[in-house]
């Protein structure tokens, strides 16, 4: 570089096209931070705060009221015990469906990449087709799959809900990950005398950590964040979080409550917020090392 | 003892495409043997045959005298050695080579044993505790041999294993190969399409091309008559010159006719035993060594021709310089002693030893032998 624009590049040249550039930014920031503000914002005043004053203005007084209330006495439906023992249905459901999902995937992945058979590309090609049927279509046939499963309306039947839909996802991305994994590894473990799943433990899945991670997240924002199949395969006091969320919002009794409302928005939402502050970076890094390589 | 016989193995793939037809090896205990031909030649997938990693569509493999044909890989007792080295790179240099010895369930402290043992004789145990990206390629690939040697399995195969190393390394580990197999009289096939690397290790050279093997024998064997048009342009470097020419017949025999830069013929003649025709078009293949400077005391030599030919350009190599030049119109290459100082542009004085002139069929590319015909193959 010459030495003139090294100069100039060290000042702070603030041009009008940079402003610009600088202005659009923040907008569009502020216009997608907005909802959040507002939730947050909501969920600490209290609801005479809310009802006189303005939507975007800070609370008169900072109060908890909204979310103890939400934790533990807001009423969904017929009972009044807030959320908390949604939260921990969702979270029994979730943590199972996750890591089972997870495993086959990994397991499915392995076979179709490096242990291919006679047909293997075509039931990947099969499995693809799953990831793009919609929830609505499997209701009806999953249903009564679970009610001769004996399972209807039980977490375990959740998780196998949740498991079979997933197992598409979680199959395409650690098949595609593992194709760009050389091929002569395996050999070599094969002459070294492992066997299917001596492989797999010991050399094929200590190199998945980061298809593990984005696999991780993408199952456990989908399953936490999953209404329709909650709504449809269970119910009363196994219903997980978004179900009694929606059941929360639509309970009037007298006033409605926006704060509570809000409060519990923001309880639903935060370990899917969480997940992505802890391991969001191996998200992108791990769909970008797929794709270059594969 | 091992000997590992290939019999009248065949691999076709499902589209019918075939790879291989009717390979047949011994390969003696302790031998070095080398499987040498173009990419797409179907060296590897016999070598994967052999390793157990590719079904076996025909024939058998036996393992001293044991049928292996269809045995899975780990109950061969083999051990292979990968042109990428397949590393595992989630584990330590030591867990590499002891990954193999854990699997077979050895005792800890004779793993121990074995891993440092091994280490040693390779010189890579000071990087026991590295993983194989903080190792250089030579690291890797001296920690790849590592882990085939430490089983000390019956045979070890050999994938094209110095093809991603630099120049000067590969030279390196190539006779640090050939030391290992002196020392350790281990019996190795080793896949390569660098003719170099056959001549100089091994004991017998397999030469394939399209699934078949054109030439099997010891390295001079393969240099010096070499069984068709293929094996002779394959092996050597530079390669073989061809020069295609026409027999006639004078009264003391046939001969063929070459012409220097000045229009002088030179006829070389045909030995009687060759089954040969007036007539008859045929390939007259020369080594570049076979055409030098003008050597007084061999001129008198039966066979030694002498000519003025017209220099085109030259390649120093130092102890060499290649010297290019046209017989009968054909650009030639002639291994020339730098003291002769070919210079392009000049005519130089040259002597031809036509006494190691090979003759070939031109359809067919079979070289022309005194009958009975013999073919090792």
């Amino acid at each position: 570089m010459r030495n003139p624009a090294l100069h100039h590049a060290k000042l702070p040249t603030v041009t009008l096209g940079r402003l610009f550039i600088y202005a659009s930014l923040i907008a569009m920031a502020a216009l997608y931070l907005m909802p959040l503000w507002v939730v947050l914002l909501t969920s600490f005043k209290t609801t005479a705060d809310i009802r006189t004053g303005n939507l975007l203005s800070l609370p008169d007084v900072w109060v908890l009221d909204g979310w103890l209330k939400a934790w533990s006495s807001a009423c969904t439906g017929v009972s009044c015990n807030g959320i908390s023992g949604y939260f921990i249905n969702s979270s029994v459901m979730v943590l199972p469906a996750v890591a089972i999902s997870t495993l086959l995937g990994a397991l499915n992945g392995y076979v179709l990449s490096m242990w291919r058979f006679k047909g293997s590309e075509l039931l990947f090609g099969l499995l693809l087709f799953g990831c793009f049927i919609p929830f609505q279509v499997i209701l009806l046939p999953m249903a009564q799959t679970l009610g001769w499963l004996g399972i209807a309306n039980t977490t375990a039947g959740l998780v196998l809900v949740h498991v079979i839909y997933g197992l598409c996802f979680t199959t395409l991305f650690f098949r595609n990950y593992y194709q760009a994994l050389p091929g002569e590894i395996i050999k070599a473990a094969r002459l070294d005398g492992a066997g299917f799943f001596t492989i797999f433990w010991r050399i094929v899945l200590p190199l998945s950590r980061p298809i593990i991670m984005v696999t991780v997240i993408w199952q456990f924002t989908a399953i936490w964040n999953d209404f329709l199949f909650g709504v449809v395969f269970s119910a009363g006091d196994n219903q997980p979080m978004t179900v009694a969320l929606n059941n929360l919002v639509n309970t009037t009794t007298g006033a409605k409550e926006y704060n509570v409302d809000m409060a519990a928005a923001v309880l639903a939402a935060l370990p899917t917020l969480l997940v992505y502050f802890v391991a969001g970076k191996y998200f992108v890094r791990g769909l970008t090392a797929g794709a270059i390589k594969g | 003892m091992t000997s590992l016989s290939i019999c009248n193995v065949g691999k076709q793939y499902h589209k019918g495409a075939t790879t291989l037809e009717n390979i047949n090896l011994e390969i003696r205990s302790g031998e070095f043997l080398i499987l040498v031909g173009p990419s797409g030649c179907g060296k590897s997938t016999l070598m994967n045959m052999i390793a157990g990693l590719e079904e076996v569509s025909s024939g058998q493999i036996l393992l001293n005298d044991h049928d292996i044909t269809h045995a899975p890989p780990a109950a061969r007792d083999i051990a292979m050695v990968f042109q990428s080295y397949a590393l595992y790179p989630n584990m330590s240099v030591y867990d590499n080579i002891a990954f193999g010895l854990q699997i077979r369930k050895w005792p800890k402290s004779d793993i121990e044993t074995e891993v440092q043992r091994v280490a040693k004789m390779l010189q890579i145990d000071h990087l026991l505790s590295r993983k194989p990206a903080q190792l250089s390629g030579g690291q890797q690939q001296r920690v790849a041999m590592g882990r085939a040697l430490a089983r000390r399995p019956k045979v070890y195969l050999f994938d094209e294993p110095l093809s991603n190393l630099d120049a000067k390394l590969r030279v390196e580990m190539r006779t640090e190969v050939k030391k290992l197999h002196q020392r350790l009289g281990t019996t190795i096939v080793y896949v390569t399409h660098d003719q170099i690397e056959a001549m100089t290790l091994a004991d017998r050279i397999a030469v394939m091309k399209d699934g078949v093997i054109q030439q099997l024998g010891t390295p001079q064997e393969i240099y010096q008559s070499p069984n068709n048009l293929f094996v002779a342009s394959f092996i050597g470097s530079p390669a073989m010159n061809f020069i295609p020419v026409t027999v006639e017949r004078n009264d003391q025999g046939l001969f063929v006719q070459l012409s220097d830069s000045g229009g002088q013929r030179l006829n070389v003649p045909l030995r009687a035993d060759l089954p040969a025709t007036v007539g008859q078009e045929l390939i007259l293949g020369l080594r570049p060594e076979a055409i030098t400077e003008v050597q007084p005391h061999r001129l008198s030599q039966a066979d030694t021709f002498q000519g003025q030919f017209m220099v085109e350009m030259t390649e120093p190599t130092g102890p060499d310089t290649l010297t290019l030049l046209r017989i009968n119109q054909r650009e030639v290459t002639a291994r020339i002693a730098p003291q002769a100082n070919p210079q392009a542009g000049h005519s130089l004085a040259l002597m031809l030893d036509a006494s190691q002139a090979l003759f070939f069929e031109p359809s067919s590319g079979e070289r022309l032998r005194a009958s009975p015909q013999q073919r090792i193959a």
